[in-house]
C-alpha cells in the first residue's frame, strides 16, 4: 500500500489517536506527521503499517514528552487545552483527568480504552513486558479514580 | 455494577467524544503535508551542537542510491578547516567549450567566467533541439542569464547560420559541425539536445537532456544566480559540521553512487514548525537545485516546488542545532553534481 493511500485511509484515526495523546490538535497532526516522516524511508519494508504507524505515533509522543515534559497538576486543569471550565460534565471532567496521567498511563489508557488493544499489543507498541502493562493500566485506573472523584466533588 | 467497570466504560466513551474534535481537515492536511515536504526527522544518536554566527546549514543532495559524497563548498569566504573553498578562478572541474561561430568569430565558456552560463546542444537538423534552443533562449533572456549555444553537426556553414535566423536566437553559438565540442563536455550526453546550466567557476551544476519545460528553467536560473550573487555568510566550523551530519546521513542510505556537492549560498529564517528539537521557529530555508529535473526544496513545509529525491539538513538559528534532516522521495534522481543552495 502506498503511504498517501494510507494517509486517506488512516489519516484521521491516526491523528485521533495522537488527539487523545497530547489533548491538542495542531501538536497531534504534528506527532503523525513526524511519524510518518520517520516511518518513509522503510515504508516498502513495512509489514503492518497499521501497527507500526501507531506504534511510532506512541513513540513519537513518548519522546516529545520525554524531553520538556511538563508536569501538571491539579491546579493547571484551567490551563489545559480546548477545556471550558462552564462545560464540565462528569465526562469532560474525565477527559480532563485523563490530561493529568503521565505520558506513559495515558498511552497504556488510549490504546486500551479507544484502540481496544489487549496487554500482549500494548506491551508490543511500548516495548515493555505485558506485566508491566498490567502495572501500568491499574496505576493509571487509579488515578483517574482518585483525580475524577476529586474533581467531581469541586463542581459547583 | 461494578464501579470498576463504571469507569473503563465512561473512559471508553470519554475517549470516544473527545476524539470527535479531531476534524476531516486533518486527513487533507497530512497529506499535503507528506507531498510538500517528506521530510524525516531523525533522531541524531547524540545531539550534535553547530555553532551559529549568522545564519547556518548545508545540504547533501542525494538520490535513492548507495555511498553519497557528500562535498561541502563555502562561497566567497576564506577556506576554514575541514572545508573545502573553491578557487577564485576556474575551477579545476570547470567545464571548456571553445569555438568560432558559424560567421567565424572566436567564442568560449571562459568568456563568461564570473556569471552562470546556460549551454544548449542544438543543431538544425533536430526538430526537438530547434523547440529547446528557442526555449532555451527565451528563459535565459526572462531570467537575465547568458546563453551560448553549440550548434551540432550543421555541416553547411550558411545553413547554421540560417537555422539561428529562423529560430529567431538571440544568443550566438559555437558552430560545431564535426560534434567534437558538443562530444567534449564531461559525461557528454549522447541525444540531442542538451543543456547545461555552468556556475561563474566554470563548473557544469545543471544538466538537461531533451526538451526542457521552460517555467522549470526558469526557477532554476533563478536558483542559479542567487548562488552566485549570495554573499558570504557563513561559518566555517558550522559547515564542517552540517558536512558531517551530511555524511553521516548520506551513508545510512543504502545503495547510492552519487557524490553530490553542496554549494552555499545565503540562508533565510522563515517562519517554521519543523519538529524538535528545533524549537525556536528560526530555521533557514533550503533550496536544492542542481543536475536533475526539477528545483527542490531541501526542508521546509510551503514549498512552492515539488520535492524530488535529496537530503537536506536545516539549522536552528537560535538554538544553533543543525537539527533536521530530511529525506525527501520522489520520482526522480538526481545526479553526480546536484548543488544545493539557499534562496532569499
Amino acid at each position: 500500500m502506498e503511504i498517501t493511500d494510507f494517509v486517506t485511509e488512516r489519516g484521521r484515526g491516526l491523528v485521533r489517536t495522537a488527539y487523545l495523546l497530547t489533548g491538542d490538535l495542531a501538536a497531534a497532526e504534528d506527532l503523525v506527521q513526524t511519524a510518518l516522516a520517520r516511518c518513509v524511508p522503510r515504508w516498502a519494508d513495512i509489514e503492518h503499517p497499521v501497527s507500526y504507524v501507531r506504534r511510532a505515533v506512541v513513540n513519537a509522543y513518548l519522546d516529545s514528552r520525554r524531553h520538556g515534559a511538563t508536569d501538571v497538576g491539579l491546579d493547571d486543569l484551567d490551563h489545559l487545552p480546548g477545556v471550558e471550565a462552564a462545560d464540565l460534565g462528569t465526562r469532560d471532567a474525565l477527559w480532563r483527568c485523563v490530561q493529568l496521567l503521565s505520558p506513559r498511563e495515558r498511552a497504556v489508557v488510549v490504546l486500551r480504552y479507544y484502540e481496544d488493544l489487549d496487554d500482549a499489543e500494548i506491551a508490543v507498541v511500548l516495548s515493555v513486558k505485558q506485566p508491566t502493562v498490567r502495572a501500568t493500566v491499574s496505576r493509571a485506573l487509579a488515578r483517574l479514580r482518585a483525580d475524577h472523584l476529586h474533581l467531581l466533588q469541586d463542581l459547583p | 455494577m461494578n464501579p470498576h467497570d463504571a469507569l473503563e466504560r465512561n473512559l471508553a466513551a470519554t475517549l470516544d467524544t473527545a476524539a470527535q474534535q479531531v476534524p476531516e481537515e486533518a486527513t487533507a492536511r497530512l497529506m499535503s503535508g507528506l507531498a510538500d515536504s517528506v521530510v524525516v526527522h531523525q533522531h541524531r544518536p547524540r545531539p550534535r551542537r553547530v555553532r551559529v554566527l549568522l545564519l547556518v546549514a548545508a545540504v547533501a543532495l542525494i538520490a535513492v542510491v548507495p555511498t553519497a559524497v557528500v562535498t561541502i563548498r563555502e562561497q566567497g569566504r576564506a577556506p576554514s578547516a575541514g572545508v573545502a573553498s573553491p578557487p577564485a578562478g576556474p575551477g579545476p572541474d570547470a567545464v571548456r567549450l571553445s569555438g568560432q561561430t558559424w560567421d567565424g568569430r572566436d567564442i568560449s565558456t571562459s568568456d563568461f567566467l564570473g556569471e552562470p552560463l546556460l549551454v544548449v546542444a542544438w543543431g538544425g537538423w533536430c526538430i526537438p533541439c530547434r523547440t529547446q534552443a528557442a526555449e532555451v533562449g527565451a528563459a535565459g533572456s526572462r531570467a537575465g542569464v547568458t546563453v551560448l549555444g553549440i550548434d551540432v553537426r550543421d555541416t553547411n556553414r550558411d545553413a547554421a547560420g540560417k537555422s539561428e535566423d529562423e529560430l529567431g536566437l538571440d544568443f550566438p553559438s559555437i558552430w560545431d559541425a564535426s560534434g567534437d565540442v558538443a562530444a567534449s563536455v564531461p559525461g557528454a550526453a549522447t541525444a540531442y539536445p542538451f543543456t547545461l546550466l555552468v556556475d561563474g567557476r566554470g563548473r557544469v551544476i545543471g544538466r538537461w537532456t531533451g526538451v526542457t519545460d521552460g517555467a522549470e528553467l526558469e526557477d532554476t536560473l533563478a536558483l542559479a544566480k542567487s548562488i552566485d550573487g549570495a554573499p558570504p555568510l557563513l561559518d566555517g566550523d558550522v559547515l564542517a559540521a552540517a558536512g558531517t551530519l551530511a555524511r553521516e546521513q548520506t551513508e545510512r542510505l543504502k545503495g547510492v553512487d552519487v557524490t553530490a556537492t553542496a554549494t552555499v549560498g545565503r540562508g533565510v529564517v522563515r517562519e517554521s514548525n519543523i519538529g524538535e528539537p528545533c524549537t525556536s521557529g528560526h530555521v533557514i530555508h533550503i533550496q536544492l537545485a542542481g543536475r536533475f529535473d526539477t528545483v527542490v526544496h531541501g526542508g521546509l513545509p510551503d514549498q512552492p516546488y515539488l520535492p524530488t529525491s535529496g537530503v537536506g539538513i536545516t539549522a536552528d538559528l537560535v538554538t544553533g542545532e543543525a537539527c533536521l534532516l530530511g529525506v525527501s522521495t520522489g520520482q526522480q534522481t538526481p545526479a553526480p553534481g546536484a548543488v544545493v543552495i539557499y534562496t532569499s
